[in-house]
Parts: structure tokens; sequence; C-alpha cells
């Protein structure tokens, strides 16, 4: 990689380093300090950096406007006199696409979670030292790779298999040129990309290089029309020459709208990541130390999933990556959701632990082409996102779930087109993490969410019927009701047959969850339906939520934050009395024998009234996990929809950020009337309150409140 | 070591961060610690003439403008290793945060001591430095000589 990166041009062209990278990497440091910005100079250059300093914002933004290959990174201070280094950060990653370090006095989690959330890659804390210094370029690097393996799957999918490698190994970093060529090599004929290939690299060795074109600054404005087009048209359906022709601007060709297109995903996807990173964090206190790296977290791990691109040997269940909805925290994201469905778990009873793990993988793998677009959740075993990437087709858009929708067209519909072979019912238990989830998206970014080793990228939901069958497939993977447990939640999903055409069995109890998107937020209903024999184990890891065990659908929590995301979700899950569940679930759900698991909603924001309430019984039995569990029983489920029908507690129901609501054709107030509201503190403190702790306040609360559902098991 | 410089480890008035700079002091950048210090102080005295300012007004009750102040007292003094002013900026911020009024003050008078007493010794240490490469520069030339002597 050094020697390639060199040979790219990747000191852009400066002559006098002859260091092999990362020396010579250009960095562009900015701090209103006057004392702290020498000694950062004084640092990058004992790192053998090539350092531009300035103590302005502003006068940073215009250096980097003027000339986008001129660096490689920026290192920014978070609090400046003429603009705030947040926003900075936004506009550097929104234009430029270059990776940016924060640096400040403080090492606030907030601050730290901000910065992640903003899509910085790395968080310093003053003083800062020359080791920390001596590793940043790691961020460029994996940046590079990043978008050359966005290329690379994206021409694969499009049935190249064309010197990618070479090309996207040999491209500076960030050049418009490099994007250029590989996107119109992705749309061209195949024939042109051994003359592409080469067109690359000649054009590593340039900054301004052998260009065809004189390269188009997207200015604010211009970004604007561009989002705005995108937003109008789709994610899903965004492609160059239709946003182009609705921006209708005239300097613009195709591949430029193309390779920012492109970006554009990126940084939704890296957003929606980061984001997802942080609510876990912030809702759950991470379960996973690994998450929990507030020093310098890196909101790219997700990144190490290209590296592992094509690799689908067993992941080993390292550390959960929460994920769930995602919201931004400052802007509307629309969520756009793959959903994977795991049917994977083939493993005779047996459900990995985590999520991502190998039987998703497995599974996914098989299932066929992925979706290009990366996944964005960090701490999902490499593998697994391949799987999902290479399960998701594109994103799809989803709109709100009507109740009325059968349950099995809406999630027939959801997410990926391919077909998600099931598991073989024979008493197999199998994770099903269902996603459905539609929403309606306002506006642009479009995070992708991970839930449990699903996928999803959520996707604007433009008005289509959601139940749009040629957009999604099917992600459930449902495990039939094998179980001879007459629970009313039996989803027989049709365990051998393509999901594409998802009936969801309905004995009547499916439970769904619509949500309705709120205030161009994302209002994600997912229903997860698993179901496992009854002498399975099952070890369902919910990362994100959902988790089901035997015969039971289950539904996903919804994690969105700050009000962008509704998420309702139930979350069922049933066990066999026989079975050992052992559940882990972060964010929420979970559910041990014989419940119903309905999952939690622990959007940090205040939800519309609109959102789903998850509505069932709480029952906490043979709460066989992490700490995590949080077992939801319900009783009837009404084949349209709701799971819950039993009493929830209504301090039950007060979990954070929710519980989400269902739509309108689920009547929460039928189940809750007490709560129309979530409460949004209720259970967390702070943004890290273990999700344990929130689950025994419920338990606890819920017996002591005597409000066990009445010996109606599921 | 310098017996002053010794001795303002020992305080805690310095830490380790100093030493950093010290080591990035170099051919290339022959006076840089005494460079970056001078900076430090000047845009110090910038900043606490402000805090004063703002504390003393009659009509002060923006926090955060003085917290704006503060952060970048906090964080120019951490990268010099100015561990003491910086531990004391720390306090202040809690007060700040807590809009306690009468501990800033404190805070502020306690800033204040800490940065003169710093400032103090800083110079003295310079001065020292000075004189010892003054000195080492004039023994050289006698060493040569008394070298070709013999």
């Amino acid at each position: 990689m050094t020697v390639e990166n060199r040979k790219g041009g990747f000191v852009g062209g400066d002559e006098g380093s002859r260091d092999p990278f990362p020396a010579g990497m250009r960095v562009l440091a900015v701090d209103d300090d006057p004392a702290c910005l020498k000694i950062l100079e004084t640092l990058l250059m004992r790192c053998k950096y090539h350092v531009t300093t300035t103590n302005q914002a502003i006068t940073a933004l215009n250096m980097l406007r003027e000339n986008r290959n001129k660096f490689d990174l920026v290192i920014s201070d978070v609090n400046m006199p003429d603009m705030d280094g947040f926003k900075l950060l936004e506009l550097v990653g929104l234009e430029m696409d270059i990776p940016v370090i924060m640096l400040s006095a403080y090492s606030d989690p907030e601050l730290v979670l901000k910065g992640v959330t903003h899509g910085a890659v790395d968080y310093l804390c003053k003083p800062v030292r020359i080791e920390e210094l001596k590793n940043i370029w790691q961020h460029v690097v994996r940046r590079k790779k990043l978008e050359q393996m966005d290329q690379q799957k994206s021409l694969r999918n499009v049935g190249d298999h064309t010197g990618t490698k070479e090309g996207g190994h040999a491209t500076s970093v960030g050049t418009d040129s490099d994007l250029n060529g590989k996107v119109s090599r992705k749309r061209n004929d195949p024939n042109e990309e051994e003359e592409d290939g080469g067109e690359e690299n000649g054009h590593e060795n340039d900054d301004s290089g052998s260009q065809k074109k004189p390269r188009v600054v997207w200015s604010p404005d211009l970004h604007q029309k561009f989002v705005a087009a995108v937003n109008q048209l789709g994610l899903a359906r965004a492609v160059p020459k239709k946003i182009l022709d609705l921006m209708n601007v005239e300097v613009l060709t195709r591949e430029n709208v193309a390779s920012h297109l492109q970006k554009y995903r990126l940084y939704l996807k890296r957003i929606s990541n980061v984001a997802s990173q942080a609510n876990l964090v912030a809702a759950l206190g991470s379960k996973d130390p690994s998450y929990m790296r507030y020093g310098s977290f890196d909101g790219y791990e997700d990144f190490r999933a290209f590296t592992g691109l094509g690799k689908l040997s067993t992941t080993s269940p390292s550390s959960y990556s929460y994920n769930g909805m995602l919201g931004r925290l400052n802007t509307p994201t629309g969520l756009g959701f793959r959903g994977i469905s795991s049917s994977g778990l083939s493993q005779p009873n047996q459900l990995q632990n985590s999520v991502g793990s190998t039987d998703y993988m497995g599974q996914l793998q098989s299932q066929g082409a992925i979706n290009p677009v990366s996944n964005l959740f960090g701490g999902v075993p490499t593998k697994l996102e391949v799987n999902q990437m290479h399960l998701q087709n594109k994103l799809i858009s989803y709109q709100e779930l009507k109740a009325e929708d059968p349950v099995t067209s809406r999630l027939a519909n959801k997410l990926t087109n391919q077909p998600m072979t099931t598991t073989s019912s024979s008493g197999n238990s199998s994770l099903v993490t269902v996603m459905s989830s539609h929403f309606l998206q306002k506006n642009c970014i479009k995070p992708s969410v991970q839930m449990g080793g699903l996928h999803f990228e959520l996707v604007d939901a433009g008005s289509s019927d959601i139940m749009d069958q040629s957009r999604c497939s099917d992600i459930w993977n449902v495990c039939t009701a094998q179980n001879s447990k007459p629970s009313p939640i039996n989803i027989p999903m049709p365990l051998s047959s393509p999901l594409n055409n998802f009936q969801l069995p309905l004995n009547g109890n499916f439970p769904l969850s619509t949500s309705s998107v709120r205030d161009s937020h994302i209002d994600f209903s997912s229903n997860a339906v698993s179901g496992c024999n009854d002498d399975s184990r099952h070890d369902i890891a919910c990362q994100g939520g959902l988790v089901s065990t035997s015969n039971y659908t289950v539904q996903i929590v919804d994690y969105g934050r700050d009000s962008h995301i509704d998420f309702s979700s139930n979350a069922v899950s049933g066990c066999n009395d026989d079975s050992r569940h052992d559940i882990a679930c972060q964010g929420g759900l979970v559910s041990t024998s014989n419940y119903t698991v309905q999952t939690v909603d622990y959007g940090q924001s205040s939800r519309s009234a609109q959102s789903v309430t998850l509505a069932g019984g709480f029952v906490g039995q043979d709460v066989d996990h992490q700490g995590t569990a949080f077992c939801n029983r319900s009783s009837d489920i009404p084949s349209d929809v709701q799971l819950s029908p039993a009493v929830i507690p209504a301090d039950v129901l007060n979990l954070k950020g929710g519980i989400s609501s269902f739509d309108s054709n689920l009547r929460s107030d039928n189940y809750l009337p007490e709560q129309s509201k979530i409460q949004e503190d209720e259970f967390f403190q702070g943004p890290f309150e273990p999700l344990d702790e929130l689950m025994n306040a419920v338990i606890k609360r819920e017996y002591n409140d005597g409000v066990l559902l009445d010996g109606d098991w599921v | 070591m310098n017996r002053l410089l010794a001795l303002l480890f020992h305080q805690g008035v310095l830490d380790e961060q100093f030493l950093q700079l010290q080591q990035l002091q170099d051919e290339s950048s022959p006076n840089f610690v005494t460079d970056v210090v001078t900076i430090y102080f000047h845009e110090s005295e910038k900043l606490l003439r402000n805090l004063r300012a703002l504390l003393t007004d009659r009509d002060f009750s923006d926090y955060k403008k003085m917290e704006i102040h503060l952060n970048q007292f906090m964080g120019s003094s951490s990268s010099i290793g100015a561990r003491r002013i910086r531990n004391v900026c720390v306090a202040f911020r809690a007060a700040s945060e807590q809009n306690n009024l009468s501990g800033c003050f404190r805070a502020l008078d306690v800033l204040e001591h800490e940065y003169c007493y710093l400032k103090n010794k800083l110079h003295e240490y310079f001065q020292m430095e000075q004189q010892r490469a003054i000195a080492a520069g004039a023994r050289y030339p006698m060493q040569q000589h008394n070298r070709t002597e013999e």
C-alpha cells in the first residue's frame, strides 16, 4: 500500500519528500489559539507531514475549496470564534470528503459524540502528544480504501471485474477525477474499462491531471440543489442522469454528479454509522467496551468490513455493534433499510450470540449480490457487513406501513430484492431478524441502520407503497413456528421458500410495527421474526434490538435519537420451555422462553404521538442474557399488527424515547391508553445508561406494579 | 536538568508536556520553546484581561462567553505543560457551569496568581538558559585555543 500510494502520487506531486508514506501527507491545521497552533505545526512537521496552518476556519474552508486535492487530512479545533468546529467538520465532509480530526481542550463524552456524529474520524484532546499524531495517517488510508472498496463493489455488481484495484490503489485521496473515472467506468461499457484504468493511472500523478473536464467545485448552493434532487427522486432511484436533469445546471456533467453522488452516499453511510454508534453508546452505555473509545473514536470501524470483503469465513462474534435506527443529531435523516434477514441461522438449534455472526454470514453470502452500499455500522463483524452488502441490492425506500397490509406483503417488500432463503425449517431455530422499516423521510441524509446483523439502509420513502414487491424482498428469515406452541404469535415463515414473497404467517399474529415518520425523521418499523423450535437453544444476540427465539416474531427496536427516528418495533420471541435462550440484546429486546418480546424503542428524542408503542406484556422470565433481556409478553396478536395486547405497565412503557407507536392502524391506545407519550427521561439518566439498568428497572417496576400479565402466556 | 526546572516540576507547575516541547526544539527550530512560550504569555494576558473584564462587569451574565475564553486558555495552558494553571481552569469552568459568580472570582484570582508565578519562573529559566548558551559559546573558543597551545 505504501509503495502504491507513493506511486499513486499520494504525495500530491511533492517532489521534496522521498520518504515512504505516511511522510509527506498534507495536513491542514486549524486552531484559533496561536500557541497551540504553533505546537501542532511543529509536532506535525516532526512526524514528517506537510503542514499548512491557519487560525481561521473560514480561511481553511476556502483553502480546501480552492483545491480539493491539496490536502489529505484536516485537524481542527472545536471551539473557534468564527465558525463552530463541528460546522467546519460537516462542511468539509460534505464537500470535500477529506478526513477531519477534531481537537479540543475538553474530552467530554458529549463533545466526542458530537464529533463522531458529525463525521469526524477522530477526536484528540489537548495537549496533543506526538504519538497520537504519528498515527493519524491511518484515517487517510482508511478513507481511500473505503472508496476503493466501494468502487470495486459497484463495479462488481455491474459485472465489471476491472482493474479497479489497480486504479483504485493508484488514486490519490479524494480526487474527483478518480471517482469520475471509476464511476464512469461503472456506467460505461466494459470495453472502456481498460481505457479508464489507463486514465486512472494517468490521473494519479497529476492532481489537476489530465482530466477531461475542469473540476467542478461543489459549492453549498450546488450541493443543496443536488440534495434536493436526490430527495425528490429518492435515494434508491437517484441516478446521476435524473439528478442532473432535476438540478438543471449547465456546467455539470453526469460524471460530476455521479461522483458526487458516490461521495454523498458514503457520507450518509458514515453519518448513520457514527450515529448508530453514537446511539449505541448513548443508549446503552455500550455493552461492548471496544466501542466505548471516546478518546479516539473511530467512526469508521465498519470500514474494516471492507477490508474483509469477500472473506466470509466465520466471524467471531466479537463485539456487538449496536445498530439501531439512527438519527443524525442535527439533521433529519432518512434511513434506508437494507434488511438482511439472517436466514443463516441454520446451525441447528444454535443461534449464535452475535448477530453478525457467521451464520448470518454464511446465509447472507448465499443470498446474492449485495448492494454495494456499505454497511455503516461499526462494530459489525466484517463478514456480516460483507454479507449484508451482498444481500442488499439497493436502497429501498419505505413507506409507512399500513396496518391493513398484510404483513406478508409488507415484509415481502422490504428491503432487499434478494430473496433470502430461510433456513430449512426442520426445527432449526433461526433467528429472524426482519426489519421492515418504512419511513417517510423528508430530507436527505440517509444513514443506514444496522440492526442485529441486519443492515438496513433507510431510504427515502417516497410515497410509493411500501408494499412494492419489486422493491423489496423479504428479508425475513423467519423460522416457522415449528413449535407446537399455540401461541398466537406463531409466525410461520416460509422457511424454505425464498423470501421474496414473504408470506407472513399469520396466525395472525404478526407484530407489525409501523412507524410513521415525523418531522422528516424516520419512523421505522421493523418486524423481526424468528422462531425456533422447542428444543433449540437460542443464542440470540441482538444488536439494536431484535431477537427472537422460538416461534415468535421479533420486532426490532428502534433506537432513534433526536426525534429523527421513530421506530417501532416489536420484538417477539418466544421460546419453548425447553429451550434455553441466551439472548443478548442491545438496545433492547429480548425474550426468553415463552414470551413475546417486544422491543423497546430507545429513541432519545421525543417522539411524536404517532410513534408506535410497543405494547406487550412484559414478562420477565428466564431472562437469560447479559442483562439486557427485556421480556415482553404479548398475548394476542392481531393479525394485522399488533403484537401486544397485553397490558403494558405504564411505566414500563416509559422507556426513553420509546415505545414506538404503531401506526394509526395500530391503536396503541387500545393497549396502552396511558401511554400516549413517550417519556424520555424515564430511564436514561444520561446517554450512557446501561441497558441492564433499564431493563432491571423496567422489570422491577413491572413486578412492583403487579402488572404482570395474567398468565396468558403466549 | 536545570534545578529551577526541576523545582517547577516538583511543584507541579509544569508537567511532561513541557519536556515534549523541549524535545521538539532542534537545529531546525532552535528557539522553539521560547517562541511558543512567548506567544503563550502574550495570548494568556489577553485572555486573563478579558476574563477579568467580563467578571467585573456589573451586568455580567453571559457565562458562555467567559467559557469560550476559558476554553482557549485551558487549551493553550495544557499544550504548554502548565499543569497547575490548567487545573485551576478546570475548577473555574466548573464554577462557571454552575453559574457561581463568587466561585468564578476566586478561581480567577488563583489563576492570575498562578500565571504570574509561572511567568516569572519561566522568564528566569530562559535567562539562565541564555546565559548558559553564551557561556558555552565563550568557552568553546578557549578550549580550542588551549588545545592548539598544547
